[in-house]
């Protein structure tokens, strides 16, 4: 980030009030990878979805929007440029390689040959992509930006990816994917973030985008935790998406940001 | 999931138009995604060219029988009541789309699954859900193994068959009559042997061959086929696909038989081809027999 900006007084209560939310996310992953319930199995199924996540939801979502008035001086191939779809492309590829290591470790006979995924057994995740796509129709701009501000939950699943470094192989694997994601995603996201304190919103709007980003937020915890097996209890993840985790700091200073 | 498609393109220039654009896509798509071992190369051979073939009207795709897949689609609709749909298989959105219009024409709600062993053919077709509109489950996995929770009441597909032996077709046959719930049919198209279509030359010779066409049909269409190195894509399609023979009618008959269906439409149609004879490939418009089924599990 190029240079420091004060934050608007209505967007650090926005943090404020996602940061426990995203605390709520990393919980699902400190469970997991935690647990000694984990097995090579266990990182196949999350991985799965993650390369499901990244290339159905990521790259075909990104697409949809960028060609659905294409015309033909624009074309295709400038939505194939499009740096959220690289990106994304890129994070399928990183996370299949990941697959591949868990898939590997798997007993033989019980190893898919290539990467697979399943959207279709994931409700949760299917109940945020629906929830985006409402917030968007209704709302618009407003919906836009709620859900680039929610897209990666603050990169809390990279970051515990990132510290399984050093482990077994398939640590290092998941740990060499996550930290690949980790600088595009976090790079993105602060600057989304950072950009909401440049735009002219009105009190309302500020209001309305609190209310979808939470609303967004406490769904990513329920699909984070299907994700990786539900590693946290019912009750847990109603406590969470209530807020009951304490607060993940922001970092303020990466975010080009000066609170005030 | 289940919706009325409302949103489908049924004129050919905006069909044409999404073929373009995704053929784009579908280069960029393969480049990265594709690993799966399929002939002799990765499905990356096939997926990264085969929208163009489509657009060149080389690929031996589902439009070819188009008044068959829609006057069978539709029968299952009319008089089967079929909302749960299974896509077995594709190489991009083209069977999904088919399947669309026929709902779309009848104003009927679709609950549509695709399941395809390689990603790409899943994101293209989550992208053509995405700009109709329409709900779609997108799986990747191996045909032969999936097992869905809920039945289907109609499988598609088009020129699946011929990728796998007599034994594999056996068990793709079976598992289709698994996730089938009773009444439940599959439309198909296969490739018929009712002759010898082994054409003369090697087949680097027919690649070439193949390639010069590709060529031929971008000058006569106005496209540049240097922006996605049609020719080489073309001639490592050619190259990379292989076909089991099926046999004739009377095997793809039995086929269904022997796993618990009963064969209630089989046409054999002779499709004349593009390619001709110095470029005929596996898996390109050209000349042969095939057999138009509907199978009605029992």
């Amino acid at each position: 980030m190029s240079g420091t900006i004060d934050a608007p007084v209505e967007l650090i209560a926005l943090i404020e009030a996602n940061a426990r939310l995203w605390a709520g996310e990393a919980e699902v992953f400190a469970a997991y990878f935690g647990s000694p319930q984990r097995t090579a199995a266990t990182d196949e199924a999350w991985l799965v979805r993650q390369c499901y996540k990244e290339l159905i939801d990521g790259v075909a979502g990104r697409l949809a929007q960028l060609t659905q008035s294409i015309d033909e001086s624009r074309g295709a191939t400038q939505a194939l440029a499009d740096d959220v779809v690289k990106s994304e492309l890129e994070h399928y590829a990183v996370f299949a390689m990941a697959h591949r290591a868990a898939a590997a470790m798997l007993p033989v006979g019980e190893r898919p040959i290539r990467v697979r995924f399943v959207g279709v057994d994931w409700a949760e995740n299917a109940a945020l992509q629906t929830m985006r796509s409402e917030h968007l129709r209704e709302y618009g701009d407003i919906g836009r930006r709620a859900a680039a501000f929610t897209e990666g939950g603050y990169g809390t699943l990279y970051l515990a990816g990132m510290r399984l470094a050093g482990g077994s192989a398939l640590d290092d694997a998941i740990a060499q994917a996550c930290t690949r994601v980790f600088d595009d995603e976090c790079e993105h996201m602060l600057q989304g973030i950072a950009g909401l304190a440049a735009q002219p919103l009105s009190r309302a709007d500020w209001q309305c985008l609190e209310r979808l980003t939470l609303e967004q937020g406490r769904l990513r915890i329920r699909m984070r935790n299907a994700q990786f097996g539900h590693p946290l209890s019912s009750e847990r993840v109603r406590e969470l998406e209530a807020g009951a985790a304490e607060p993940l700091a922001f970092d303020y200073a990466r975010a080009g940001l000066r609170p005030r | 999931m289940r919706a009325v498609p409302t949103a489908v393109p049924l004129d050919d220039a905006s069909i044409a138009e999404t073929i373009a654009h995704s053929a784009v896509l579908a280069r960029g798509i393969a480049d990265v995604v594709c690993t799966t071992p399929v002939g002799h190369d990765t499905c990356g051979a096939l997926h990264g060219v085969w929208l163009d073939l489509r657009r060149l009207g080389l690929a031996a795709d589902p439009d070819r029988h188009a008044a068959f897949f829609a006057e069978a689609v539709d029968d299952r609709i009319a008089h089967a009541d079929a909302q749960r749909v299974l896509v077995a298989g594709c190489a991009d959105w083209g069977m999904l789309a088919t399947v669309a219009r026929a709902y779309a024409q009848r104003a009927r709600a679709l609950d549509v699954s695709v399941v395809d062993r390689c990603p790409t053919p899943a994101m293209l077709c989550a992208w053509y859900a995405s700009r109709i509109a329409l709900p779609v489950r997108t799986i990747v996995a191996d045909l032969v193994q999936f097992a869905p929770e809920g039945a289907f009441d109609l499988v598609c597909t088009h020129s699946l068959l011929t990728y796998a032996d007599l034994a594999g077709r056996q068990q793709l046959v079976a598992n289709w009559h698994r996730m089938l719930s009773p009444g439940g049919a599959v439309v198909t198209v296969s490739r018929l042997d009712l002759e010898s279509v082994q054409a003369p030359g090697a087949m680097s010779e027919r690649a070439r061959g193949f390639g010069d066409l590709v060529l031929e049909r971008c000058g006569e269409l106005g496209i540049d086929a240097g922006e996605g190195d049609l020719r080489a894509r073309a001639e490592r399609f050619a190259v990379a696909q292989i076909s089991h023979r099926i046999g004739d009618e009377r095997d793809l008959r039995t086929l269904f038989e022997t796993q618990g269906f009963d064969v209630v439409r089989l046409d054999v149609r002779r499709l004349e081809g593009m390619t001709g004879r110095r470029a005929d490939v596996t898996g390109a418009a050209r000349r042969n027999a095939y057999g138009e089924l509907v199978a009605v599990r029992r």
